[in-house]
């Protein structure tokens, strides 16, 4: 498209200065180049416009009409309740608050503790230790792995009576916490399988960006007797920014969006202590079968990413290097 | 003259247009009311048609083809899958083919899209009660047309037969039916002394605790007692063990005091004792010897036959205030789905009344472990040469007659959900128990006020 539009535009050497048949002959056949151009470009967008008409906004706006609704999916039609599916939504005490807060929690510890974990590792691997194209490949397989299988992985070491959990508080002369039947773990046992799957990406974009750093700038910060510290604080940190924004934004994202590992691990409990809003959705619209719920839940969950994404958009744009 | 050439501006401006159309057109229902309405007293929905079907097999061919969404996989999907082999080569008229949607809530979630889509199989089959919501959208037709004296709901065991009915109407027959069933280490429970093939009561077992923790398996002591994050249809049998209701027509938790008592029980048991928990796998702990007890459905017998290394024990669920206590009706049934085609209903009750035969619900309970839904199948040869190897499969029989349905609050899914959440405030964490009561009663009653209206539809009041 890119090539095609300047082309339409382009002004066209006059060699004839002759008026009457000419120009009307270029300007017909101008036309129909024009819309020749036109016709190729729609016919190379229609598929990618079509699948993000039908399978993006579509769903987005047919959800957001539903959450005004009270429908079960059984019967015939929705009806029309207006606002009273976001009422009990932000009733206190409701389902709601608890599934955000345990949201933001996942989502906080989530990011940060993978983007400083991976971090490291990253830095580790750069070092070019020996074996490092070993750990880099076991670094980056969990997050080749299926989110259910990662859920199913931890069922087994989470196990207080045969899992690895026994075993390693064992050495410590502790009894496991029961990680999935518990409210006190259940949330942390989602967010510890959960980074483990995304550390090694985190880690690889990292590794990959510090190879790419400029050596001249750290030669130049280590001839003004820059060292260690604050090579990485002042160097590497604003160098990675632009990284770490991409990380920061997919990674909020993806977090947020979690569900194969809670399903598979703690199906949002015991109660509802491990419930976030990919879960709470699910649970509405498919245990419960309150679907407007469940679409309110779902549009809340929308607004939300959104307002995050723009904000981290708009402190990118002050706080991020790109050079 | 028109310059054809398109800007970022167009473009969103095409996008938006575009989402403005496409929020019209959501405006309006999947299913408008008017069309569902449309003649709803008649067996036949002309815009139902048939889910696809798959390969047929060449020795099938040119018959009625009906078609099964089965709500099992593994081993019970195999043995059903051998029934209708059964049915289609025992006739050469009809051809049911079948296919595995997964467990019953991804047959709620698939017959659901199915009729969104309008595109249905022939025959469906809901656990306990969940055929209801899909009676209220008049998505089933009646059965009582195809009965005859051949077949009939006479045949079948009648603890299950008025789950099936809406006024006189039945639309469903048993088919995968249970009960719950107490299954414990009869190995461990004889070498230690303890008493076996008896009525065992909730406060009996907590005693034995202390004992049955005195064996050791996999470096730690034996619980006696676990309990899961999906224990409601359970906790029906428990509370009538401590003369309860969890509901009583309409009315949520008429008496709270039997509640109370249970739940502090459970509590108890679980943080103060310490021989009960919580499990993340409970049938797995319970045959790698971890836990002596468990409770599970009739369905359970089978497998965990086979998987034990131990001397498998089965009783009736376990009793309190009331010994033995009542017990909650499981499984599920067939229901007739109200398609374009005459002819495919009148296939599919063939089908029906085969299955329905005592020699089929025999063969189905000796390979499934449901209980033998027709009456007669107890006295199929194979039937009492199991029962006669295997006295466990007795008592799955002989408890049927404590079978009862669950309280209308626990008809739904959303019912069992808070009921689930609550016992596992107790059990799992160490909650607090009128907290916990408290909690379930208001979402109890949001069930009731969501379902009022069809519940006093049936009669319930």
């Amino acid at each position: 498209m890119a090539v095609l539009l300047p082309a339409v535009r382009r002004p066209r050497a006059t060699t004839r200065a002759t008026a009457g048949k000419v120009p009307r002959r270029r300007s017909a056949q101008r036309t129909r180049r024009t819309l020749r151009e036109g016709l190729l470009f729609w016919a190379l967008i229609a598929p990618n416009l079509t699948a993000i008409v039908v399978f993006g906004y579509y769903p987005t706006l047919y959800n957001f009409v539903l959450s005004f609704t009270e429908w079960d999916f059984v019967q015939p039609a929705p009806v029309l309740v207006g606002l009273e599916n976001y009422l009990e939504l932000f009733q206190p005490g409701s389902m709601l608050m608890e599934a955000l807060s345990n949201t933001a929690l996942f989502v906080l510890v989530a990011v940060v503790g993978t983007l400083v974990g991976g971090l490291a590792i990253g830095m580790l691997l750069a070092q070019r230790l020996p074996f490092t194209g070993l750990v880099r490949t076991m670094a980056f397989a969990p997050h080749m792995l299926p989110g259910a299988a990662i859920g199913v992985l931890w069922l087994f070491m989470f196990d207080p009576n045969y899992g690895l959990s026994r075993w390693l508080f064992g050495l410590l002369g502790m009894d496991s916490p029961h990680w999935t039947t518990t409210s006190d773990f259940s949330l942390w046992a989602i967010i510890i399988a959960y980074a483990w799957q995304r550390l090694g990406f985190v880690a690889i974009i990292y590794y990959t960006a510090i190879l790419d750093l400029p050596k001249d700038v750290y030669e130049a910060a280590a001839l003004d007797g820059a060292r260690g510290w604050q090579l990485f604080r002042y160097l590497t940190v604003p160098l990675l920014s632009p990284v770490t924004f991409f990380l920061v934004v997919t990674g909020i994202i993806a977090a947020a969006q979690t569900f194969d590992i809670i399903a598979t691990l703690t199906g949002g409990g015991p109660g509802t202590s491990s419930t976030t809003l990919p879960w709470m959705i699910y649970d509405q619209a498919f245990v419960d079968f309150n679907i407007g719920t469940s679409a309110a839940t779902a549009t809340v969950m929308f607004v939300l990413l959104l307002i995050v994404t723009l904000v981290q958009t708009r402190l990118a744009n002050k706080q991020v290097h790109y050079s | 003259m028109h310059d054809l050439s398109l800007t970022r501006r167009h473009l969103l401006s095409a996008l938006g247009l575009g989402a403005g159309g496409a929020a019209l057109a959501a405006c309006t229902g999947p299913v408008s009311a008017d069309q569902n309405a449309a003649d709803s007293t008649s067996n036949l929905r002309p815009e139902m048609r048939q889910a696809a079907l798959g390969d047929i097999p060449s020795k099938y061919a040119d018959r009625t083809n009906i078609l099964f969404w089965a709500p099992w996989t593994g081993g019970l999907f195999e043995a059903v899958s051998e029934l209708f082999t059964m049915f289609n080569d025992s006739q050469s008229d009809i051809y049911a083919a079948i296919e595995s949607v997964g467990g019953y809530a991804d047959l709620n979630t698939a017959f659901t899209a199915a009729l969104q889509a309008k595109t249905v199989p022939d025959l469906v089959c809901f656990p306990e009660l969940q055929w209801l919501q899909f009676y209220f959208a008049g998505a089933l037709t009646p059965l009582d047309e195809h009965f005859d004296d051949d077949w009939n709901l006479d045949a079948y065991l009648q603890n299950y037969v008025g789950e099936g009915k809406a006024g006189e109407e039945t639309y469903v027959v048993p088919f995968a039916r249970s009960t719950p069933l107490f299954y414990y280490n009869k190995t461990l429970f004889s070498d230690l002394g303890l008493p076996v093939d008896t009525q065992y009561t909730w406060s009996q077992l907590r005693e034995l605790g202390s004992e049955i923790a005195t064996v050791q398996s996999s470096g730690q002591p034996v619980k006696t007692f676990a309990y899961s994050g999906a224990d409601g249809w359970y906790a029906s049998s428990w509370l009538w063990a401590f003369d309860g209701e969890w509901s009583d027509g309409l009315t949520v938790m008429p008496d709270e005091a039997p509640i109370h008592e249970l739940m502090t029980f459970a509590n108890e048991w679980v943080h103060v004792d310490g021989t009960a928990y919580m499990a993340q796998a409970a049938h797995t702990d319970f045959q790698t010897g971890l836990v002596a007890a468990v409770h599970g459905s009739t369905a359970s017998m089978r497998g965990l036959t086979e998987a034990v290394d131990f001397e498998l024990g089965a009783a009736y669920m376990p009793g309190e205030v009331n010994q033995p206590p009542l017990v909650p009706t499981g499984g599920s049934g067939f229901s007739l789905v109200r398609t374009e085609s005459q002819e495919r209903q009148d296939a599919t009750a063939e089908l029906l009344k085969f299955l329905g035969s005592p020699e089929m619900s025999g063969w189905w309970h000796i390979h499934s472990g449901y209980v033998p839904i027709v009456e007669a199948a107890r006295e199929e040869p194979e039937v009492v040469a199991l029962h006669e190897e295997d006295p466990n499969f007795t008592v799955a029989i002989e408890q049927l007659e404590n079978a009862r349905t669950v309280a209308p609050v626990n008809w739904f899914q959303s019912g069992v959900s808070a009921l689930e959440q609550a016992l596992s405030a107790i059990t799992g964490d160490d909650g607090d128990v009128q907290a916990a009561i408290d909690t379930l009663r208001g979402e109890y009653e949001d069930v009731i006020a969501d379902n009022r209206d069809d519940l006093e539809a049936l009669g319930i009041s």
